[in-house]
């Protein structure tokens, strides 16, 4: 009885607590008033509401990542933020995450902690399209913050076969600032699955550079994703030339900045702080956006998006 | 006329907060703590005076029960200026609560909108890095060893993923910890001082900032990054002043002054007085 009067009086809702009677004092607590203030969604990223609202608040750099199932998008951002946990990271310093518990919860399958044998990245299989944030400091202090999405390959699959999109994609492809490109090493690595990568890599430039999706001054990095699979010099060299073939393509497609780049976050990451600098690098956009662009552009811009 | 000023302290559980409540109290009351002086004796001091005596006793806080709010409720006088000094003596579950479940009481929010200072505990041999199992796989056999250990503290059977309950490394809770409370002060400055408990356990070349960039680098990081609107400082602390657990090092200390056997190390390594966090968290000094 004294437990339960005590939870009462400090307003929380059986927090930690097995005592049914805190229960019943709470219920009846929350029928007057609110007894608890929730911070906010915790481990899932942050939804495009969210997100749109927090770019406009932030002017962060919205970077899509797209790629199909398994290429390692999401370990690809995990990875990134990874870094951080030891140290200053390339020139940049760790100034905090509106998506921090989004990005531990992500990193978790890769811990100790988690009993794994090997380390994994589960599998994004949230139905909504969603972002991570991650603030960094330059060394003169400056900040900036950058969003990268976590959106699930299926979502992308559907523009690799022109296949009718998820709502709000087509917007949110169009309102990034730039764009990733993720193609698999482990099929690089495979003779099988090689040329499949690639065609499909060069579908998804194809699709996202359609009117009224990529904005032509957007940055596009084409992004070997797993690198440490791609261990023959002679698929290594036969990966460049598909890299240099991809380039040219998104460039005769309207784009104005591509480039390429590869990473490896196993075993240990490698090339991530040119992908890094890469995310921070200031966007020029010159080249006039299309009179038909859909209005949900400036939607999702002004922080008010559906 | 008194003005009240609160402090909370924050950190997870075993981490220092009752202990350093309870040195605090006793140095007051005997007039070593600097400026903060004990103004009444009329105040309820029923937990403080429990916990100050287990102090004295060389016995270890007991664990502060998550759904008791004790705190210390103090009329102080400093540098003649009354003042009403509030301290939650919140449990490091109810702040570990905050970082699973992304919510708390409305008492908290307003205590959280409304402290003048923070004071964070981490136990400073207590600092849970949670590895990555890449990195230990790299790591030598040594370390190999290590990795099993941790993994079986951590309630894990390497290779059955199972059911386990996601843990968070120590900077990641902390850095966690802290984003939340200053988006609840808004655009209000933060002023947080830092207290790695325990000191007596690291080396004494080591000091209290160097400790932080060692091995809560995310955090340090994080602080650097947003040194304007958070404001903060590091000290070494330890409380209890030795391992009351060590049989002989417990009757060296009882024989020592409960206030004096404490260590308070500035984040530089200059040693400092007890009240020097607390001072600072309150701008005192």
């Amino acid at each position: 009885v004294t437990d339960a009067a005590n939870e009462g009086a400090t307003g929380d809702v059986a927090v930690g607590s097995n005592d049914v009677g805190a229960d019943v004092v709470a219920e009846e607590a929350s029928e007057s008033m609110p007894t608890e203030v929730v911070l906010d969604s915790g481990d899932a990223a942050l939804t495009l509401e969210e997100a749109g609202v927090l770019a406009a608040e932030l002017g962060a750099t919205i970077i899509v990542v797209a790629g199909a199932q398994a290429v390692g998008k999401t370990t690809m951002a995990v990875t990134l933020w990874g870094q951080f946990l030891h140290g200053a990271f390339a020139e940049f310093r760790f100034a905090g995450s509106r998506s921090l518990d989004a990005f531990d919860q992500r990193q978790f399958a890769a811990r100790l902690s988690s009993g794994n044998a090997h380390p994994e990245t589960r599998r994004t299989e949230d139905e909504d399209l969603r972002l991570l944030h991650l603030r960094i400091a330059t060394p003169d202090g400056a900040l900036a913050d950058l969003m990268p999405s976590d959106i699930k390959g299926e979502f992308f699959e559907d523009v690799i076969n022109g296949r009718a999109v998820v709502p709000g994609l087509q917007e949110l492809v169009a309102r990034a600032d730039k764009v990733v490109v993720a193609i698999d090493g482990a099929k690089i690595a495979s003779l099988v699955d090689r040329a499949s990568a690639t065609f499909e890599a060069e579908q998804l430039i194809g699709g996202l550079t359609e009117p009224g999706w990529v904005h032509p001054d957007a940055p596009v990095l084409v992004l070997l994703t797993k690198h440490d699979l791609v261990c023959e010099l002679e698929t290594e060299a036969w990966y460049d030339g598909e890299a240099d073939r991809l380039v040219t393509f998104a460039q005769r497609r309207g784009l104005t900045a591509v480039s390429s780049a590869k990473v490896r976050a196993r075993p240990i990451a490698a090339g991530f702080e040119d992908l890094l600098r890469w995310m921070h690098a200031p966007v020029h956009r010159g080249t006039t956006i299309p009179a038909d662009e859909p209005p949900t552009i400036r939607v999702f811009a002004a922080g008010v998006m559906a | 006329m008194n003005t009240t000023r609160s402090v909370l302290y924050v950190g997870l559980p075993a981490s220092g907060k009752t202990t350093f409540l309870a040195l605090l109290y006793r140095a007051i009351v005997a007039n070593g703590a600097g400026p903060l002086q004990l103004g009444t004796y009329q105040d309820d001091r029923e937990h403080v005076n429990d916990v100050a005596k287990r102090l004295a006793r060389c016995e270890e806080a007991l664990r502060t029960l998550t759904d008791h709010d004790e705190q210390l409720a103090l009329s102080l006088s400093v540098e003649g200026e009354g003042m009403f000094l509030r301290i939650p003596d919140l449990s490091g579950e109810r702040w570990s609560h905050v970082i699973e479940d992304r919510r708390w009481s409305v008492e908290l929010d307003r205590a959280v909108a409304e402290a003048t200072g923070f004071v964070l505990f981490v136990h400073s041999g207590g600092v849970d890095p949670d590895p990555l199992i890449d990195d230990v796989e790299h790591g030598t056999d040594a370390l190999m060893g290590a990795a099993a250990t941790d993994a079986e503290a951590h309630g894990a059977s390497v290779g059955e993923a199972h059911d386990v309950v996601r843990t968070r490394g120590t900077q990641v809770a902390l850095v966690d910890l802290i984003q939340l409370i200053a988006r609840r002060r808004g655009p209000r400055a933060l002023r947080l001082a830092i207290i790695a408990s325990a000191w007596d356990l690291k080396p004494e070349t080591l000091t209290p900032n160097e400790w932080l960039a060692e091995d809560l680098p995310l955090l340090d990081q994080f602080l650097a990054a947003n040194a304007s609107p958070i404001e903060s400082d590091v000290w070494g602390v330890s409380a209890q002043g030795g391992d009351f657990s060590d049989p002989a090092q417990r009757e060296e200390l009882l024989r020592q002054d409960v206030v004096g056997r404490a260590i308070v190390i500035a984040g530089n390594g200059d040693e400092c007085t007890i009240a020097a966090p607390m001072e600072w968290a309150l701008r005192i000094t």
